[in-house]
């Protein structure tokens, strides 16, 4: 059943478009990646769906109901969390004070969301109590997609989660990412990391030039011959 | 030395509870609000308002002028920066400035421009040997060290605090988490007041009460501040600590001339070599792991 659905979405930064007339969808609790080499537009078409950056022309629905132009605080509320791709955790706060105010737009959920979050990724039970700011960079992933998980969404949107992280743990926070089909929540990717994304994906879409040119189950792309000579190895 | 030390804590008390204030409304607001030392001004009339006029306690004044700063500066915050709010910091410092001579002159205008102080019963300095103890002093310590306590406890154990910290750490993730980003900066509006307006009590105490009272203060706790770090309440209480010590220090072993440089010196120092501040977090993080 569909739970995202973009509707011909055109979106840029002082009148010019970046992202031009781009149509998908994302099922419920599955995991599609949104791939492309440097500068396709993925973190503008990103940034039009989260609400952060406002759309210049379609529509964004969230299980059928409009949600184009919210901001990323009002579409948390409906049902969409973001998570951005640097700066998504308090670092002067604890792990426990990060997932409990994570929990602000439902407190009363807040217990039982955050005892989920720690069945999902164990690594933060035993950090509880450290600053997020002394957190590897695969746990501060953890704790990025559980601080987003604690508001209760049907659907995040991850802004490169791997970014900035050494090899090492590109697959240890990739694996987190999987983690999230576990509790049926969905999940809109973008990454940079192109075969180690479509690795962990059910779903891929290519975009390039600011349009969608390829879109297919993540098997059949990473089979496919042609794809590396389009983006594969020049984003890897 | 134990007379320097008790000086000392006794000057931490008056700035402590304003460079908590300054420090949560830079993180919250984004900008240095020099209006700070007018704000202290504010609290110190407020407290001589109810304490010499009306003839209320000195506890039950502070803690009205404490209530009045607040919504002085919620006011101040909602008629001068809100409409600048995406201006740059230098723009809103500036404007902090121009706030602070139009709050001076207005408490010129409303109290005439006399100097006033407040109704205090004369009491012995309690002596202990070489060590003379006036009880301002202890009264001073003792309601800065309870209000900061208090303010310290539920910025870490109240939600609101919670929600206060983790917007002073990162605005635009806290308002993608869902938390209301705008309350809370008047939330810290009233807050910061507040303990501005307990510092004017605390002023108001030692130093002539006039609406110029807070220049005086206004480098010592800007410094004490930004040395403890921005947005760490804890490391404001201990710039405080550390200005006042320093300052008593210049005053016995230079002259007392120079205890007003000691704020500059401080804040020239804590630029230089620990922008940070002592418990702030590196303001340019390094390479994630």
């Amino acid at each position: 059943m569909t739970l995202l659905t973009v509707e011909a979405l055109a979106a840029g930064y002082g009148g010019r478009e970046v992202v031009s007339d781009v149509s998908l969808v994302v099922g419920e609790a599955e995991l599609v990646a949104l791939l492309g080499p440097n500068g396709a537009g993925k973190s503008t078409l990103l940034g039009a769906i989260a609400g952060s950056l406002r759309p210049m022309r379609g529509r964004v629905l969230l299980g059928g109901r409009e949600v184009t132009g919210l901001d990323p605080a009002a579409l948390a509320a409906a049902g969409a969390a973001l998570v951005p791709q640097r700066r998504n955790v308090f670092r002067s706060l604890s792990v426990a004070e990060n997932l409990a105010i994570s929990a602000w737009p439902d407190r009363r959920q807040a217990a039982r969301r955050r005892d989920e979050v720690l069945a999902l990724f164990p690594a933060l039970a035993g950090a509880l109590r450290k600053p997020a700011g002394l957190l590897s960079g695969g746990q501060r992933q953890m704790l990025a997609l559980g601080m987003a998980l604690m508001a209760g969404p049907r659907l995040l949107l991850l802004d490169e989660p791997t970014a900035g992280l050494s090899p090492a743990l590109v697959e240890e926070a990739l694996l987190a990412v999987t983690e999230l089909k576990r509790a049926g929540v969905a999940a809109l990717l973008v990454e940079q990391n192109a075969r180690e994304a479509l690795r962990h994906a059910d779903r891929a879409i290519v975009l390039a030039a600011g349009r969608v040119v390829r879109e297919g189950s993540a098997t059949e792309l990473l089979a496919a011959p042609d794809l590396g000579a389009l983006f594969l190895e020049g984003a890897a | 030395m134990m007379q320097l030390l008790l000086d000392a804590l006794g000057a931490a008390a008056v700035v402590a509870p304003a460079a908590v204030g300054f420090s949560l409304l830079f993180a919250l607001l984004g900008f240095a609000n020099f209006a700070v030392g007018a704000y202290v001004a504010v609290g110190a009339f407020a407290t001589w308002s109810a304490n010499g006029l009306l003839g209320w306690p000195l506890l039950a004044s502070a803690a009205l002028a404490a209530v009045v700063t607040g919504l002085v500066v919620l006011a101040c915050d909602a008629a001068v920066f809100r409409p600048l709010r995406g201006a740059p910091g230098w723009a809103l410092l500036i404007s902090s400035v121009a706030l602070s001579f139009v709050l001076e002159n207005l408490l010129r205008l409303a109290f005439r421009g006399e100097v006033r102080g407040f109704d205090l019963p004369l009491a012995r300095p309690l002596v202990f040997g070489d060590l003379r103890v006036p009880p301002d002093l202890l009264w001073s310590v003792g309601v800065a060290a309870i209000a900061l306590v208090a303010v310290l406890l539920g910025l870490r154990l109240l939600p609101w605090g919670r929600a206060l910290r983790a917007a002073a750490d990162d605005m635009a993730l806290a308002a993608v988490r869902g938390i209301p980003v705008d309350r809370l900066r008047a939330g810290a509006a009233v807050l910061g007041g507040a303990l501005a307006g307990l510092s004017g009590t605390l002023a108001g105490m030692n130093l002539a009460i006039e609406p110029g009272l807070g220049w005086a203060l206004t480098v010592p706790v800007i410094a004490a501040a930004i040395l403890g770090g921005i947005g760490s309440a804890p490391g404001a209480v201990l710039g405080a600590l550390l200005i006042a010590l320093a300052e008593e220090l210049a005053a016995r072993f230079l002259s007392p001339a120079y205890r007003p440089g000691v704020g500059f010196v401080a804040l020239a120092l804590a630029l230089l070599l620990r922008p940070q501040g002592l418990l702030g977090r590196p303001v340019a993080g390094g390479r994630d792991r």
